[in-house]
């Protein structure tokens, strides 16, 4: 797995590039919180190159929201392809998150 | 007739790992193209590649306690009607009726892994009767959307 963070005014975006389980997740969570313990206000994570995720990925996307939460932020996702997108409806977490289709469409609703 | 060492069911795949994470990834791929290689649809062999993934985190996590030089035996078996998964650990025993899956309306991280095991998988049974460690069997059956135009 290989992350790009690309921060767009006071957009953070995390473009994640591979598969996210057990042995990925570790970094993606040591990143989020990092970027959130800053103060990050707003995250976008681009699902665009992300080909699998297991339960630990949900289990780090779920603390990054709830501690984004917690510091009154916006933590959305997007582009998730069919295959994750079916483990999120099963998993009932397509209601918990906001996700959109395109990095630029959550972009332009984030930024309002 | 007794079989000799050298021979091998030719319906079975035997991986042998240690439990570091990193091999997670190779597993998936063997389970994913044995599921394709029974004509499952793409979509059934991606949940049973979750399932898989999903019970060797649990026992990466819970049996071994974090543990990467541990032994993990995965034999999958291609019967005519269904792909079987077992998983033998020699790490901690967990009382089977102690694992549930956590409520999907309570969110929070953790507790998805044996929703997902349990959601996918027609059968899922601990065995752990053994003096040390588990046997996880898992068996998806093959349905009306299992045909050969799935195979790779």
């Amino acid at each position: 797995m290989h992350i790009q963070i690309k921060e767009q005014d006071d957009i953070v975006i995390f473009q994640i590039e591979g598969e996210i389980d057990l042995y990925n997740s570790p970094g993606l969570r040591q990143q989020l919180t990092s970027k959130i313990t800053k103060g990050a206000k707003k995250i976008i994570v681009d699902f665009e190159n992300v080909k699998y995720i297991d339960s630990s990925g949900l289990a780090t996307l779920i603390e990054g929201l709830q501690k984004m939460t917690r510091q009154k932020g916006i933590m959305c996702l997007c582009a998730l392809n069919q295959s994750i997108k079916d483990i999120f409806e099963v998993a009932r977490l397509d209601d918990v998150f906001k996700i959109y289709a395109t990095v630029e469409e959550a972009v332009n609703d984030i930024k309002k | 007739m007794e079989r000799t060492v050298a021979q091998h069911d030719e319906n079975t795949i035997l991986l042998s790992i240690c439990s570091h994470p990193k091999y997670l990834k190779l597993v998936r791929s063997v389970i994913l193209q044995s599921a394709m290689l029974m004509c499952f649809s793409e979509k059934t062999s991606k949940d049973v590649t979750l399932a898989v993934d999903e019970s060797l985190t649990n026992i990466i996590k819970h049996s071994y306690m974090g543990c990467m030089d541990k032994k993990i035996v995965i034999t999958i078996t291609l019967h005519d009607d269904h792909l079987e998964v077992k998983i033998r650990d020699y790490g901690k025993k967990v009382d089977p009726k102690t694992i549930k899956p956590r409520k999907l309306h309570d969110v929070k991280p953790g507790g998805l892994g044996v929703f997902f095991i349990k959601k996918i998988m027609d059968e899922v049974d601990y065995d752990i009767s053994r003096p040390n460690g588990t046997v996880l069997t898992m068996i998806k059956y093959k349905d009306k959307t299992c045909t050969q135009e799935n195979t790779p």
